[in-house]
């Protein structure tokens, strides 16, 4: 035993893993057993033979396979007990694992009979030691016997069970689809059907149940099974091709396998359906019809296989150019469980038919065009066939292609392009943006673009990460994404336009810091002011508006006091109207001040537009009007500075003034006061209609500061007399007012003010 | 030694670990969770329905800091998770008795 256990070591340790060294390492064990049973042929006169079974018996011996072994006799056990014992226990000392039986060539039969384990393992066996001629003869009756119950072998052998699936990127190499038990079903199938033992699938050509063609590739298949199983024993690892231990095969070697384990589960598949007479569809290459691949996909789970060996056949090539490639293409990454190709067809097939929260249910609600969808999630992932990041805009122009083979139109075949672009936007944007962070919403939704396409996104999001694997689209992962969708669609609703409105927004941004670079002399607090103004500020601006806002705020950066402000007079919009922009620090009750300022200096307030701006500062741009018959003069912003200077220092009776120029000046048209409150998500949006009349703006705006509530923005306009207010407010935690009783409070206050 | 335990905003992971980075904080245990406190869930409308999400996703940060850096590296996580808005989140700090790197059997500070 030395001697083998030394040639044994050195050949694993210098052989080229595969199915010639398995040859090798098969014959060493032969070779090991006959001198056994030579040095043992003293102790038993009668009539015996030793016969490998399965992996060995078929000459393909892996490092960690046991030595399966069958001692044939029809002598009594206890005259054959000493002959066994000195075969056996020197390979047991030696620590080799070994499988034993002993039997007589009826027990032999009959067990092959009884079980289908010891059936198949006889399919393949190989007589090493004693009289192998009479055994192969007994080999040959039980193969016969085999051949007669041929129906019923075949039926139990398709039956086994085949755990996994081909495509998986973690498979068993072994027991898993596709791996060496598949081959050896093949094998089993060409001893069973011939009546004969076999060692290989070959027979099966003669048969018809294979081309040679076919044969060819099972066996390379065969052969780099073999290779990865002998790596991986040699690493340490057992049968399952872990992504870890897969990093301790050659370069190349699991891509390859995976290919093998694809071919070998097809061809079986094809074999199968050969043997049982129904392969004219199986072992068409026609490609899919359109409408049969949504029909497959609709059929959910169930039809999943027949995809996998459509795809695998190139069948769904013709529509998907390259799928048969990414049915074994594999991108691990962290949580995914099968090749591209694989998951694709799970994504398509989950996606119309999701476990439903609330959030997906009303996407799946307003979903439009299932069919899209699907077609998106079929080909989601196209990209990936180059490698590295991007895949997902590398993937929209082919899905484009993709959709119009599917017979979509023009436009759905965009919108589908568009979701394939867009298809990890959900997923990313959910860790990123703060959710009550309105300008960071805007701008995700710039990137959804259309609200059409929120709820298929939203589904095609869920069934992606399902389909990756299943710890991937957690509870936590669905209320996360679900937030952020809720959010997105107010942001692209029809009246926001949030889309629309970022873009705007950007390209003002844009064209602004341009602006204020190209201004000699320019502060670092102007361009740091555009590049923090919020969405909102910039889309209802020019470029040039909002350099000389910068340039005003600038002067105020630093600044500590808080009466501090800053007044910029330009024409207005319209004649003998004028643009008022103050820049002061920002506090309660703000908007209340200036507009009664403003009020004070005898200016009807036409249109605000208020905000936060960077620094703790406000910003509050009005379009203003004389509200008397007087002209408006230099002198009357004179008074205005003078006026502001004291409200903002709380120097100025502001209620009684105003009350005083109320009695000489009523509002001019007749109208009762309506409050319209809603929630955006972000803050309470608060819209009065009332008629105008001096100070109305102070007073709404001094009812909402009543209420503890701060104004985020606000924007208001006057038309014939009637002035519109829409107030954005937050309670003290920055929140949109999460408590009716505050809701019907301020109201109340608001319709108060006539 | 201190544990510090960070209920935080998702969309704040990558800058609470820039600045544990930036402190020399080496390692740090993340989980997805799922919970409420003062902010008592919320509720989102979708389309017209309206739904009530009980307990709001957030991501608990968890890291074990020798004594000299603990007030730091809360300082850290305080400056890099706040947006001032309800639902930023809180931090606990409590002692540690022991902590051993299984690999070395190092104890104590060593172990960290």
């Amino acid at each position: 035993m030395e001697a083998y256990l030394a040639v044994r070591e050195a050949l694993l340790a210098s052989a080229d893993p595969g199915l010639a060294s398995a040859s090798r390492l098969a014959a060493l064990a032969d070779e090991a057993v006959r001198s056994l049973a030579r040095a043992a042929s003293s102790r038993f006169s009668g009539r015996f033979a030793l016969v490998a079974l399965g992996g060995w018996g078929a000459g393909a011996l892996l490092p960690s396979s046991d030595l399966d072994l069958l001692v044939l006799s029809d002598a009594p056990a206890r005259e054959l007990k000493p002959f066994v014992e000195a075969v056996l226990y020197p390979l047991w000392d030696a620590g080799l694992a070994v499988g034993h039986q002993v039997r007589s060539p009826r027990e032999q039969r009959r067990a092959m009979r009884g079980d289908l384990a010891t059936c198949t393992a006889a399919l393949t066996a190989r007589p090493i030691a004693g009289d192998t001629a009479w055994a192969a003869s007994v080999l040959a009756l039980a193969a016969a016997d085999a051949h007669k119950r041929s129906r019923s072998l075949l039926g139990e052998l398709a039956a086994r069970p085949r755990p996994g699936s081909p495509y998986l990127l973690e498979p068993d190499l072994k027991e898993g689809a596709g791996g060496r038990r598949d081959y050896d079903e093949l094998t089993w199938t060409a001893a069973v059907l011939s009546g004969e033992v076999r060692r290989e699938p070959a027979a099966l050509v003669g048969l018809g149940i294979l081309t040679p063609t076919e044969l060819a590739t099972l066996s390379d298949a065969a052969g780099v099974v073999a290779a990865a199983r002998w790596g991986l024993a040699q690493a340490g690892a057992g049968n399952r091709m872990t992504l870890d231990a897969s990093e301790s095969l050659p370069d190349g070697l699991p891509a390859r396998v995976q290919l093998a384990l694809a071919e070998t589960s097809f061809l079986l598949a094809s074999a199968r359906l050969r043997v049982g007479g129904a392969a004219a569809d199986a072992e068409s290459h026609i490609p899919l019809p359109p409408g049969v691949v949504l029909e497959l996909l609709d059929a959910r789970e169930s039809s999943q296989t027949v995809l996998e060996q459509a795809a695998q056949a190139g069948r769904l090539d013709v529509l998907v150019p390259g799928f048969r490639e990414l049915m074994t293409l594999r991108r691990p990454g962290l949580g995914h469980e099968l090749t591209v190709g694989a998951h694709s067809l799970r994504a398509a097939a989950l996606v119309t038919h999701l476990p439903l929260d609330h959030a997906l249910a009303r996407s799946a609600e307003t979903l439009q065009d299932p069919r899209a969808l699907q077609v998106a999630a079929l080909a989601h992932d196209v990209g990936k066939v180059h490698p590295g990041p991007g895949h997902a805009l590398a993937g929209a122009a082919p899905a484009e292609q993709v959709a119009l083979r599917f017979g979509l139109s023009a436009s759905v075949a965009a919108d589908v392009a568009a979701l394939v672009r867009g298809h990890l936007e959900l997923a990313d944007s959910a860790m990123r943006v703060d959710v009550d962070d309105e300008d960071a919403v805007l701008s995700a939704a710039a990137r959804v673009g259309r609200r059409e396409l929120l709820a298929p996104l939203h589904l095609l999001t869920a069934a992606d990460s399902l389909a990756t694997g299943p710890a991937l689209w957690t509870p936590w992962k669905a209320a996360l994404i679900g937030g952020l969708v809720a959010r997105l669609d107010a942001a692209l609703s029809e009246d926001v336009d949030g889309a629309g409105l970022a873009t705007r927004a950007e390209a003002v941004r844009a064209a602004s810091l341009a602006a204020v670079a190209a201004r000699a002399g320019a502060r670092a607090a102007e361009s740091a002011f555009v590049e923090l103004a919020p969405l909102r500020y910039l889309a209802g601006r020019t470029p040039a508006s909002v350099a000389r806002d910068a340039l005003l705020v600038s002067e105020l950066s630093g600044f500590s006091a808080p009466e501090e402000a800053r007044l910029a007079v330009s024409p207005g919009p319209a004649p003998k109207t004028y643009a008022l922009t103050v820049v002061t620090a920002d506090r309660p009750e703000l908007l209340a001040r200036i507009a009664g300022a403003i009020a004070l200096a005898g200016l009807d307030i036409l249109a605000v537009d208020a905000y936060g701006a960077p620094g703790s500062l406000a910003l509050d741009s009005f379009v203003v009007a004389s509200a008397t018959l007087r002209p408006v003069s230099t002198e009357t912003f004179t008074l205005l500075e003078r006026l502001l200077g004291a409200a903002l220092r709380n120097r100025l009776e502001l209620e009684a003034r105003l009350a005083e120029r109320r009695r000489h000046y009523p509002a001019r048209a007749q109208a009762p006061v309506t409050v319209h409150i809603i929630s955006t998500g972000f803050d309470t949006a608060v819209r009065v209609t009332a008629p105008d009349r001096p100070g109305l703006l102070h007073d709404l705006a001094r009812a909402v500061s009543a209420t503890d509530l701060n104004i985020r923005w606000a924007k208001v306009l006057t038309v014939e007399g009637m002035a519109t207010d829409t107030f954005h407010v937050v309670d003290r935690e920055g929140s949109p007012i999460g408590d009716d009783g505050v809701v019907g409070h301020l109201a109340m206050r608001l319709r108060e003010v006539r | 030694m201190k544990k510090i335990e960070a209920i935080i905003k998702p969309h704040k992971l990558d800058d609470v670990k820039e600045a544990l980075g930036a402190l020399g904080v080496a390692g740090m245990t993340v989980t997805d969770v799922r919970g409420y406190g003062r902010q008592k869930g919320h509720t989102e409308i979708y389309r017209g329905a309206e739904y009530t999400v009980e307990f709001v996703p957030k991501v608990k940060v968890e890291i074990v800091v020798d004594d000299s850096i603990a007030e730091a590296a809360e300082t850290a996580i305080l400056q890099a998770a706040r947006t001032e808005k309800i639902g930023d989140g809180k931090i606990f700090t409590s002692d540690v008795e022991s902590a051993v790197r299984i690999r070395t059997g190092e104890r104590g500070p060593d172990a960290l």
